[in-house]
């Protein structure tokens, strides 16, 4: 019997968690251009998150020393790597890789066992958050060359990693607990870890409540699709074939709505689609739901297949 | 009462004068007032290559006329990795060569890889002959490899205190704790250090190893992670016309001023205001 794609799925985000916390033990050093959040705080993690290395080499590159040398060619090759992973894998780098979306997942099912109820996002509270992430986007490239003029005192030079959740709760992973306390070292480390532990703390309650609550915030999804137009992963519909059944809207993690919307293009890789397939694997109608790279199906949806899986809301 | 005042104000005058000549000498009286010789960091520049290359002076109280001698060299134990710090390799010795020029003494060294770097200088007059050492990590990421001329096979015997930590160490910070063991064969009675200017404490022998944690440094913090200041450490044994320096560069700390139980409180906060906006909304999940 063929392995589910949910099954195969739990497989794949548990070791990439065990590989991009732990790997640099083994040696493993993937670096620091990973399209999800590879804590860099995490002693001894296998690579590092790319919001870090771009906060770094933004600032960096304002800097009249960078023009020109090995530094600045190698910051543009990280970005080149960054481009061509987020191009091959598209958003499955969040929905199968993350190690953050990992535990919001295992929040998640914290939550079913406990048997509270989901909480879901009204829609205009949804698209109202769901702008924040371009706005930390915005707020962690513009600081940085701050910081570099002058203008700003160094401890802003990381303005996201500094307020990042992923930054005290995945340090817990290897017993760090440096992380979850505030930081007396000046007037701006104090806030920023004020900041960082009040966001934690707010995150926590959130993701225990809703599916991928992080996600919505995720300034590295914004960037990860900014890249869609050369994304070659997508997930794809076939309008005509849709019943309008709904499952698609009711299992999706992100309370996406764009996918049962959709009756008119082929294309339903959205803003919030972390390409996990639940939609697919829950949609009853043969082929209307599936997932292509460069065109050919790697997954599509079926009414055997969906009638194997157990529909949880 | 008149000539009263006028005399008050003179003393004032004074005393203002007295305050502000000995603030002025107190400021130039930095590290450099030590009279032994000791490396001093100068500048760390990232070099086009990704090499790093890191300039230190070697500062003494002499003239240099008063000079007979100055030999330098450096140790290199290279990593294999930086995540696998304990895979490092064997200690690489060298006989290198400072840059005098203007009555200052010089010294860059160019690290093409993550290695760990260790300076010994033997400063040599008439009368007396000091050591200097320091050490540091050098994280290079070039593709060409050093060209370090003279290599030696063991180290010179001097003296010497060095760093007793891991090759996991990253740099002397405040508020962590600094173990410093000295050569087998050397072990003075007493450690000093200088720190801001002035001697901050004398270390006692434990185990033949000394401790030191530096203290919060309020002015540093305000500086930022990469603000320094110059800490020398100097042992003297007595009766004696040697003495050894031990210079690290130390930066504000990443650990030491971290309040657990505050940080926990302010998550608790952002969970408890969290989780009642989710009891008040209470919205169960509803079709539109």
């Amino acid at each position: 019997m063929a392995i589910k794609v949910s099954t195969l799925r739990i497989w794949v985000q548990h070791l990439s968690f065990a590989v991009l916390m732990y790997g640099g033990r083994l040696g493993l050093n993937l670096g620091p251009a990973l399209p999800c959040f590879a804590c860099p705080y995490v002693a001894g993690c296998g690579g590092y998150c790319y919001l870090m290395g771009l906060q770094g080499y933004i600032g960096f590159g304002m800097s009249a020393a960078a023009v020109g040398s090995s530094l600045m060619l190698n910051a543009l090759g990280w970005l080149a790597l960054f481009v061509l992973m987020v191009s091959v894998f598209g958003k499955a780098w969040c929905g199968w890789v993350c190690p953050f979306g990992l535990l919001q997942d295992w929040l998640t099912a914290l939550r079913e066992k406990s048997g509270a109820r989901a909480r879901l996002l009204p829609v205009k509270t949804k698209k109202r958050l769901a702008s924040i992430k371009y706005l930390l986007l915005s707020y962690l490239v513009l600081v940085p060359p701050l910081v570099s003029a002058g203008i700003l005192p160094p401890d802003f030079s990381l303005p996201f990693c500094s307020i990042c959740p992923g930054k005290s709760i995945l340090p817990l992973f290897t017993l760090e607990t440096r992380y979850l306390g505030l930081d007396l070292n000046n007037n701006v480390t104090y806030g920023f870890s004020m900041a960082l532990l009040l966001i934690t703390g707010l995150m926590l309650v959130g993701m225990f409540f809703k599916k991928r609550f992080f996600c919505v915030f995720c300034p590295l999804l914004a960037l990860i699709h900014l890249i869609k137009p050369l994304t070659l992963l997508r997930l794809v519909k076939e309008p005509s074939g849709c019943t309008g059944c709904g499952n698609c809207r009711r299992v999706c993690p992100m309370d996406n709505e764009a996918v049962y919307r959709e009756r008119i293009n082929a294309d339903v890789q959205t803003e919030e689609c972390l390409d996990c397939l639940k939609c697919a694997e829950a949609c009853p109608s043969d082929r209307v739901l599936g997932l292509n790279f460069l065109g050919h199906r790697l997954f599509t949806s079926s009414r055997d297949y969906a009638s194997g899986i157990k529909d949880k809301k | 009462m008149l000539i009263t005042r006028a005399i008050d104000k003179m003393k004032a005058y004074l005393f203002l004068i007295v305050i502000l000549a000995y603030s002025a000498l107190a400021d130039s009286t930095g590290n450099g007032d030590l009279d032994r010789p000791w490396w001093r960091l100068v500048a760390i520049n990232q070099e086009q290559d990704a090499a790093v290359s890191v300039k230190f002076e070697l500062r003494f109280p002499y003239k240099m006329e008063l000079i007979e001698n100055i030999e330098v060299y450096c140790g290199f134990t290279p990593w294999a990795r930086d995540k696998t710090a304990r895979k490092y390799g064997p200690r690489e010795l060298y006989k290198v060569y400072p840059a005098v020029e203007d009555g200052r003494v010089t010294l860059s060294v160019r690290s093409q890889r993550m290695e760990q770097v260790e300076i010994w200088a033997r400063v040599k007059t008439a009368e007396r002959l000091d050591f200097a050492g320091t050490a540091y990590n050098a994280y290079g990421k070039a593709p060409q490899a050093d060209v370090r001329p003279e290599r030696l096979a063991e180290a010179p015997d001097w003296p010497a205190l060095n760093l007793a930590v891991g090759h996991n160490f990253y740099r002397a910070q405040t508020g962590a704790k600094l173990v410093l063991q000295p050569d087998p064969g050397f072990l003075p009675d007493s450690v000093k250090v200088f720190e801001d200017g002035r001697l901050s404490a004398v270390l006692k022998a434990e185990n033949e190893k000394y401790s030191y944690t530096p203290p919060h440094d309020e002015e540093l913090s305000k500086r930022g992670p990469a603000a320094r200041k110059d800490l020398i450490f100097l042992a003297e044994p007595a009766d004696s016309h040697e003495a050894v320096t031990f210079y690290l560069p130390l930066y504000r700390s990443h650990y030491g001023y971290i309040n657990l139980p505050g940080g926990l409180l302010v998550i608790f906060i952002g969970a408890f205001g969290a989780l009642a906006v989710v009891l008040l909304m209470n919205r169960a999940f509803r079709w539109r």
